[in-house]
């Protein structure tokens, strides 16, 4: 009787231990799986957090980018704007008449400063005499925006900036 | 007998040192490693530089004439004039103002574009070393040293 139960009891804890082990081997791997789940999931948001910066400042370099443009195209504008202003004010057919030898010597002069300003947008360099002009005199007034970069028109004359701003 | 027992030490020899070096041979993990191939950089020839011829502008009405005429066979030129009224040369005016705006224009959209792509560009490599990064350094990590 007595070794009838011990061969149960070493049956039962045999069964035991064995439950015990696969219980151990099981939870290990669930927990080595969780714990690899939860360090992919933080890499998928951190990864998704990645993204939505660089999104974010794709967005804000798009309205830098747009505002620039803007601007410079006002800038243009106003150029162009300029030369219209300019041709309203005066009647150069009037002019020619009365005072042939000055309009035309306006007319080539204004030529030669478009031209210039032409060869200067398509990429050729400034002239040391362009970059250090600083007086209406001096200046290329078709595009002293983009000839004289060391004119400052906001400094010059009343009459000045009435006649050409 | 002496033979036989002297064949089965040798083929007992050779079989314990066939195992002993099956035993000491590694099976490596083979390893892929891929790598995107980079887009290459687009290089363009870039545009000519005008340089452009100077033109001349004769003014002429009735009281002139004769004076305009008379400069041109001085100069040697032929005595021949292609003219504009005063509104065909303020047309031809505006007219090369908007040329020379539309240029102006697209020049600053092509800028603004290559300093869009070139910044974009620059942030998509940076976030994905940084993923890389991140990648490889819980890939050398055990499961407990994860978190």
């Amino acid at each position: 009787m007595g070794l009838k139960l011990a061969l149960i009891m070493m049956v039962l804890m045999g069964a035991m231990g064995g439950v015990g082990y696969w219980y151990y081997n099981d939870t290990q791997e669930r927990m080595a799986t969780l714990v690899a789940n939860e360090a992919k999931a933080t890499l998928a948001v951190q990864e998704a957090e990645a993204a939505k910066e660089a999104m974010e400042a794709s967005y804000k370099k798009m309205a830098e980018e747009n505002e620039k443009v803007n601007a410079k195209f006002a800038v243009i504008e106003a150029s162009n704007k300029r030369l219209q202003n300019k041709l309203s004010r005066h009647d150069i057919g009037v002019l020619g008449i009365a005072k042939d030898t000055y309009t035309e010597k306006v007319l080539n002069a204004g030529s030669d400063n478009v031209l210039r300003c032409a060869e200067i947008i398509s990429g050729s360099p400034l002239l040391e005499s362009e970059i250090s002009a600083t007086k209406p005199s001096e200046i290329n007034p078709e595009c002293y925006e983009i000839a004289n970069p060391n004119f400052d028109p906001s400094i010059q004359s009343e009459a000045w900036r009435k006649k050409n701003l | 007998m002496e033979k036989e027992k002297l064949m089965n030490e040798l083929i007992a020899v050779s079989m314990i040192s066939v195992l002993l070096l099956a035993g000491c041979s590694t099976t490596k993990q083979l390893e892929i490693t891929t790598t995107p191939i980079e887009k290459p950089a687009l290089v363009l020839p870039a545009a000519d530089t005008l340089n452009l011829q100077d033109v001349e502008w004769f003014v002429i009405n009735e009281e002139n004439v004769e004076t305009v005429w008379k400069r041109i066979a001085d100069d040697k030129k032929d005595i021949v004039l292609f003219g504009l009224t005063d509104d065909g040369y303020e047309q031809l005016a505006l007219n090369l103002s908007d040329i020379m705006t539309l240029i102006q224009q697209q020049k600053a959209i092509i800028g603004a574009y290559k300093e869009y792509y070139e910044d974009a560009e620059k942030a998509i490599d940076d976030a994905n070393a940084e993923k890389e990064e991140a990648d490889k350094a819980n890939a050398d990590k055990k499961w407990w040293e994860l978190k």
